[in-house]
């Protein structure tokens, strides 16, 4: 089955978890929120991306495809990429542009 | 990007506005419905055929339920099915005009005026016209084609066509004939409004919300695929009976019509009413962060009500007991999806407001978490309010008294009232500096 996947700002929108995590290395340690019932997720990244030095860049796993994130992210100019895993969880890179 | 990875945009999706009006109409119906208990007592409630009781049922099917989950689609297909509805603001029309269409319907069949029941005629024509043709327009052009999406498709569709019936149905009340056997026609409208539309929606939603908002395990696709199933059945072949009886007059000179058109319900009955509800209480009961959580207890509540709704419903088919009906009727209405809505208004208003109002904030200045918007003890005190009136209005059914009836209809201007204080509580919530919805 076909898989949410969507991006703005980083290229092609990456075809599934594993070259997300290949080609988006720079993030360090992913925040695992799977735990977490919405928003809370949301509001967890939104708050982590504030923080985020320009060049800097976060990694997350979601409860599932946070299409609701991404018009936040380009509200504050952010890049990012996410992609639907095969257990329906979601996994979101964001990068503040240098 | 590719159709499949198309966004949400943020100027797309709906304002906050427009399902919250939606929202804030619903406990106006409910406070209506228990005034004209209280005022009437055991009258309403003699048999379901009195006019004053098919306006009072229209208050809670179309005033409460219908409002919601009208307001709540509009939201929810943008979420779930990754498209936007086109022309939204023609929402703000649909509301009005489906509220003068309510309040017409209901006061014209009640009050037998002709020409009220005109009036609701068009304004609920057009309403549903306004609220349907863009929302079936963005749910088959959704680029996540999922079995919720499918599911909302249906469940649209049985929405229509219930419609459609009930519209012609309600010229019989406008002092034209009725289009046929009336018995057969009643059962396919409810049928439809209650399984296909009401059944329809809150299972396919379930799938997405509960996973989203209460971390209870995904449900098994295969009931997803055989609710589908069921609901088309439900919907072609009943109304392909009516037709039958409306062109030939079938079911004057025969029983066999009506008989069709009730096993073609048994399917999605037992998925709606006793797969559906088990699978999912016990995807509940394995959610992976169990916490005191009122918004869960009212879906597990509606869940549990729902297997006592399918036997209740049987039991009055069965016996021409009119308190059945009733007690059918009442399960249906306030017990199963009365509880499932009222405890979705609980996760879903928070939610609206913190994304519309707060996450535009979240990370530049403290910004609350959704669920600190709407305190569980508000969610607690409505929980215990509703299942208090489930259980009255159970009482006065059987009893048949009047005293009864018109506890439950204070218990029930209760519930509306405290539902009212909880979402206006929480719609009036802004961040310091607020920017625009």
């Amino acid at each position: 089955m076909e898989r949410a996947r969507a991006s703005q700002g980083l290229g092609a929108t990456p075809a599934d978890g594993r070259e997300l995590l290949e080609r988006f290395a720079d993030a360090g340690a992913i925040l695992d929120l799977r735990e977490l019932e919405a928003p809370e997720p949301m509001q967890r990244i939104l708050e982590a991306a504030a923080g985020l030095a320009p060049g800097g860049a976060l990694l997350a796993r979601t409860p599932c495809f946070p299409r609701m994130l991404f018009p936040q992210l380009e509200r504050r100019r952010l890049a990012w990429a996410a992609v639907e895993e095969p257990d329906e969880t979601g996994l979101v890179y964001v990068r503040r542009p240098a | 990007m590719t159709r499949f990875t198309r966004t949400l945009h943020f100027e797309q999706a709906p304002p906050l506005a427009i399902p919250l009006a939606f929202f804030l109409t619903a406990p106006v119906a409910l406070g209506c419905a228990g005034v004209v208990l209280a005022a009437s007592g055991a009258a309403v409630l003699g048999t379901h055929w009195l006019p004053l009781t098919i306006g009072l049922a229209h208050l809670l099917t179309l005033g409460f339920l219908g409002m919601v989950m009208l307001g709540a689609l509009y939201q929810l297909t943008a979420v779930l099915s990754g498209n936007p509805v086109p022309a939204v603001r023609l929402a703000h029309g649909v509301h009005v005009l489906f509220t003068l269409g309510v309040a017409t319907l209901c006061w014209g069949i009640a009050r037998s005026e002709p020409g009220l029941v005109f009036a609701s005629i068009s304004a609920l024509f057009l309403s549903v016209v306004g609220f349907s043709v863009p929302v079936a327009v963005a749910l088959l052009r959704a680029p996540t084609q999922s079995q919720t999406t499918r599911g909302m498709r249906l469940a649209l569709a049985s929405f229509v066509v219930a419609v459609a019936i009930g519209l012609w149905m309600a010229h019989g009340h406008a002092g034209m004939r009725f289009p046929g056997v009336r018995s057969l026609w009643i059962q396919v409208h409810a049928s439809l409004a209650l399984i296909g539309w009401v059944g329809g929606l809150i299972s396919s939603v379930s799938w997405q919300v509960l996973p989203m908002f209460y971390m209870s395990k995904r449900i098994d696709p295969g009931l997803q695929r055989a609710l589908r199933l069921s609901i088309g059945l439900l919907i072609t072949l009943p109304t392909a009976v009516l037709l039958a009886d409306y062109g030939w007059g079938v079911a004057r000179t025969s029983a066999v019509p009506a008989r069709i058109a009730a096993v073609a319900t048994l399917p999605a009955l037992a998925i709606v009413w006793v797969w559906h509800p088990l699978a999912t209480l016990r995807a509940l009961r394995a959610r992976r962060r169990k916490r005191r959580d009122a918004s869960a207890l009212f879906w597990q509540t509606g869940l549990a009500c729902a297997p006592l709704v399918a036997a209740t419903g049987v039991a009055a088919w069965c016996w021409p007991d009119p308190r059945l009906m009733l007690l059918f009727g009442w399960l249906a209405l306030f017990g199963w999806a009365g509880m499932i809505v009222h405890g979705m208004l609980t996760r879903i208003v928070p939610f609206l407001v913190w994304f519309h109002r707060f996450a535009p904030v979240a990370g530049t200045q403290p910004t609350p978490s959704a669920r600190a918007l709407l305190p569980n003890a508000w969610a607690e005190r409505s929980f215990a309010l509703h299942s208090a009136t489930l259980v009255i209005g159970c009482i006065a059914i059987l009893a048949g008294a009047d005293l009864p009836a018109r506890v439950l209809g204070l218990a029930l201007v209760g519930v509306a009232l405290a539902l009212a204080y909880m979402l206006v509580r929480v719609s009036v919530r802004h961040p310091e500096a607020a920017p625009a919805d």
